[in-house]
């Protein structure tokens, strides 16, 4: 019996003391009888852990390497080496079913191979045998390692400390038996073909959030056979895990169709551009032996009937114009008047056109004018901006000079110099686009707006090291904030208002000194701080990903409509979400939105877990 | 009862383990959507015209979504700050020289930070980018980092009576309880079906968990038998943010809410609400509970208000 006094944390590095997977390595022979050396692994039978095959062989007359064991019914799986010597051809990632007893294993069932099984027979013997001589109260069901690991922490009679800090994580562990009905589900759900191009990650969370154990999950992903995630086409996919997360059983199969309808089309299609492919060779060939053909017949039927006629329209006009020249001679008198009137108007057209470029030369020197005046606009406009990149970069002078994390704020603070030289946005129109944005406070709903328009609330400042005085935030706190809530909440405020007023304490008196003191500060610096703070902030490069599809379309199945939530356009929503006036709609929204703040945070482009959440809590609430 | 006004829109609060009139908070700009962030360190009086002295207040880049005092030194504390970093400041040090330090690891907004209270040298922070970090303070890298969660991870929470287990709980709906020798979870379970967006550990019962959930349901679990849930709470108007066990009652246990309202719960009772504050103008996102005073509780909101006052009082009683 191995003793659990000597037993140190369960790692896999004391275990590799006694299993060496590499064969070239000396073997040590295992004391004992069976694969109770996973003391601390097994932790009696209620722990599941998971072994590389590198760092861990066995070195039995099976040598098995262990990869992963698990409770009841105390599956594992393990590859078996190929180089074997004494015991012929494996197969791989066979399945054994075993039972721990204390620290021992029983193995039985074990793979296919004849003389495999002829050993597991004898250890099942020796292990029987074993075990029928220790205490009797050890039985070889399922359900009764609960009173194994008590009994046989009685029965080692280590030291309390050990012993309670291997036993008592005991307790924070899925101790149920695998339920079979779980297993299977989570097998047709794992083998459906929408689910077999998603990640592995969003598998495993949607089968967590469907209250399967680690080991039941376990048990599906092994059972099905190929379930490492194939690189199929990215939207496939994306439909695929919308769709899988849904009602596997119901709505699963009218939705294959879809997908597999377009799958088959794509395969088509695909197929139909091979054979096109193919044909085109002959196909090429084919088309330029009828061009060469038509060529050939037409000129043929031009030569013969064409041309005759050409020559008989070309005898018609010359002996026409012979007519003609003889009509000429008698309107000789005629034609010098003729000829005086069109220079008359050849006169006159020649007047229209003066006129006309002296036209088009004034339209011309006008749109100069304008542009030297856009010109000069800009170079202001740029003086200006140099201006700021001057003042920047003496704010980052002084912050060199002091002795902080200096890294990231420069990062930072450069990050926003840089933008200002390279955008071309003037400063006026921000400035008159928010004209209360510096004087109001801000709501909730309208600082989420500006940050997904790209503007940055004016009150932040770029980061200093800027003490307490220093920190001139623009965020009139007098008022209170609670705007964006109903009249319940401005009538809260009212009244929280004047409960300022009434508190006498000095705390808020210095902070509204603070903030006078800050907006005319503010006001001084006007424009260059406006226009700074009006850029846009660094942008995030981090795009948050989705939140597992399976997470939306669960919401879904609660809501029991079907929706296409991966789909909708963001800005749509995100607008739509803005202009709502309805209160109670946004009331509502603010618990998904600051749960989604970080998808937000990411940048317009991340919304789209926001606003589906924000859809679905608003449907939630609708119903 | 004192209240604090900040000027940023507070997160969270957390009492100080050392010393009873002590706590911290963590306060975003801009409701933590953008912009910088404040840590404040209060000290209570008893003069009643200046309940509040600010010990210190440290500025960050980005809000500061969490905080938490250091179980080892009295004057430590960890912030989670949504730039992704973990800074650690010293209110013994001037603040020129704070934060001692700057932890970058994360990816993503860092959401909570959790000091171990029995081993007192480590510390957990979870973050959005789905990933728990475990850290030490000597160290400048994280120890651990526990990836599993397929979404953010809200919150990550020592068990007070083990040292090595925690719990967190994330937007993908599960909760995984961790012990920090295993290489993975050693447990999963889901326990709303929407996303969990807290989890406390019972201080009483080692294997007693609440977790409470967009679907403004506050359950408690035992871990032991993750099926079914001990108690569940309906009361709350709108999501949950917060939970927190009672250090000194064994059923108590104290929730905060966007209905803007601080709710008691006793959680063995049949009718289980004990007490309801709606003294918040806004969400409120934090709340806390002392160690060392009973019954003193604290709460913080996006109205940028802290309150702490004593359970059974009206907050906002002068």
């Amino acid at each position: 019996m191995a003793k659990r006094s000597d037993s140190s944390r369960g790692t896999v590095h004391t275990l590799a003391q006694y299993y060496s997977p590499d064969p070239s390595k000396p073997k040590r022979p295992i004391p004992e009888v069976g694969l109770h050396h996973l003391p601390d692994l097994i932790k009696r039978g209620r722990a599941r852990h998971k072994l590389l095959p590198k760092e861990v062989g066995f070195d039995m007359s099976w040598q098995i390497t262990l990869i992963q064991i698990s409770t009841t019914p105390y599956s594992f799986t393990y590859i078996t080496r190929t180089e074997a010597p004494r015991l012929g051809p494996w197969t791989k990632r066979q399945h054994a079913r075993c039972v721990v007893v204390d620290t021992q294993i029983e193995l039985f069932n074990l793979c296919t191979s004849k003389s495999c099984n002829r050993m597991a027979h004898r250890r099942k013997q020796q292990l029987r045998t074993s075990m029928a001589t220790q205490s009797p109260t050890q039985n070889q069901n399922q359900g009764a390692e609960s009173a194994e690991p008590a009994a046989n922490v009685d029965q080692q009679g280590a030291t309390e400390e050990p012993v309670k800090q291997s036993s008592t994580p005991l307790v924070f562990v899925n101790s149920e038996p695998m339920r079979e009905e779980q297993v299977q589900n989570a097998v047709k759900f794992l083998s459906h073909p929408k689910v077999k191009g998603s990640p592995v990650m969003y598998r495993r969370s949607f089968l967590e959030r469907k209250g399967l154990t680690k080991e039941e999950i376990d048990e599906a992903f092994r059972r099905v056979p190929d379930s490492a995630p194939t690189v199929q086409t990215g939207g496939v996919t994306q439909d695929g895990q919308v769709k899988s997360s849904s009602n596997i059983q119901q709505q699963a199969q009218p939705q294959a169709l879809q997908p597999g309808l377009s799958a088959s089309a794509g395969v088509n299609t695909s197929s139909a551009t091979l054979s096109r492919s193919r044909f085109h060779w002959s196909h090429a060939l084919i088309a330029i032996g009828v061009l060469a053909a038509s060529g050939a017949g037409t000129a043929i039927v031009v030569k013969n009937s064409i041309l005759p006629r050409l020559k008989s329209w070309i005898r018609k006009v010359v002996i026409e114009e012979d007519d003609e020249e003889l009509k000429k001679l008698n309107r000789k008198p005629t034609l010098v008047e003729e000829a005086a009137q069109a220079a008359k108007s050849a006169a006159a057209a020649a007047a229209d056109v003066a006129k006309a470029s002296q036209d088009m030369l004034i339209s011309k020197e006008e749109e100069k004018k304008l542009f030297v005046e856009v010109v000069s606009l800009l170079d202001k406009q740029v003086q200006e901006m140099k201006s700021m990149t001057n003042a920047l970069r003496r704010i980052e002078v002084q912050e060199d000079l002091r002795v902080t994390q200096t890294n990231t704020k420069q990062l930072i603070v450069n990050g926003k110099a840089d933008y200002d030289l390279h955008s071309v946005r003037s400063t006026s129109p921000p400035v008159s686009y928010e004209p209360p944005s510096s004087l109001h406070p801000k709501s909730y709903m309208e600082i989420m707006n500006m940050v997904q328009r790209g503007e940055k609330p004016s009150n932040t400042r770029p980061w200093e090291v800027s003490q307490v005085q220093n920190s001139s935030t623009q965020v009139p706190y007098a008022q209170g904030n609670g705007e964006y809530l109903n009249s319940k909440v401005q009538d809260s405020t009212q009244s929280n208002g004047d409960g300022d007023d009434a508190l006498p304490w000095w705390q808020r008196r210095n902070v509204r000194i603070r903030e006078i003191g800050n907006e005319a500060e503010y006001n001084g610096n006007g424009s260059s701080y406006g226009a700074a703070s009006n850029q846009p902030p660094p942008q995030r490069t981090w795009v948050p990903p989705q939140p597992p599809p399976i997470a939306m379309a669960e919401a879904a199945e609660a809501i029991r409509r079907p929706k296409p939530a991966a789909q909708k356009d963001q800005m749509s929503d995100t607008q739509s979400v803005g202009n709502s006036s309805d209160v109670s709609d946004e009331v509502t929204r603010i618990p998904r939105r600051s749960e989604s703040e970080g998808a937000v945070k990411g940048g317009s482009s991340s919304s789209i877990p926001s606003t589906v959440e924000i859809q679905e809590d608003q449907e939630l609430r609708r119903e | 009862m004192p209240v604090f006004k900040t000027p940023f829109n507070g997160y969270s609060v957390k009492f100080s383990p050392f010393y009873e009139d002590r706590l911290a908070v963590a306060t975003a700009q801009n409701f933590g959507i953008l912009g910088n962030g404040r840590l404040h360190v209060l000290s209570l009086s008893p003069n009643p015209s200046q309940p509040f002295t600010e010990i210190a207040a440290y500025d960050t880049a980005d809000g500061v979504y969490d905080v938490a005092w250091s179980e080892s030194h009295d004057s430590l504390l960890v912030a989670a700050v949504a730039d992704g970093s973990v800074k650690l400041y010293d209110t013994a040090l001037p603040p020129t020289s704070n934060p001692i330090r700057s932890l970058r690891e994360h990816t993503r907004e860092v959401h909570s930070a959790d000091y171990n209270p029995l081993r007192r040298d480590s510390f957990l922070t979870s973050s959005w980018d789905d990933t728990v970090k475990l850290w030490t303070l000597d160290r400048p890298s994280s120890l651990r980092t526990f990836k599993e969660h397929s979404y953010c991870v809200y919150s990550a929470v020592w068990n007070p009576r083990h040292a090595d287990v925690f719990a967190s709980a994330s937007g993908d709906c599960t909760l995984r309880v961790w012990d920090v020798r295993e290489p993975s979870s050693t447990m999963v379970f889901p326990p709303h079906e929407l996303e969990v967006l807290t989890c406390d550990w019972n201080k009483y019962d080692d294997c007693i968990i609440a977790t409470a959930s967009v679907d403004k349901s506050i359950k408690v679990w035992d871990v032991r038998s993750f099926r079914v849930p001990i108690a569940v709470m309906n009361g709350h108007g709108y999501a949950v943010r917060k939970v927190r066990f009672s250090p000194h009652v064994r059923n108590l246990m104290v929730s905060c809410s966007y209905d803007m309202t601080v709710c008691v719960w006793d959680f063995m009772v049949e009718d289980a609400l004990v007490s309801r504050y709606d003294h918040h103008t806004e969400f409120a996102v934090g709340v806390d509970m002392s160690v060392l005073v009973e019954g003193l509780m604290a709460s913080t909101g996006w109205d940028e208000l802290v309150y702490v006052w004593q359970h059974g009082t009206d907050p906002r009683a002068p």
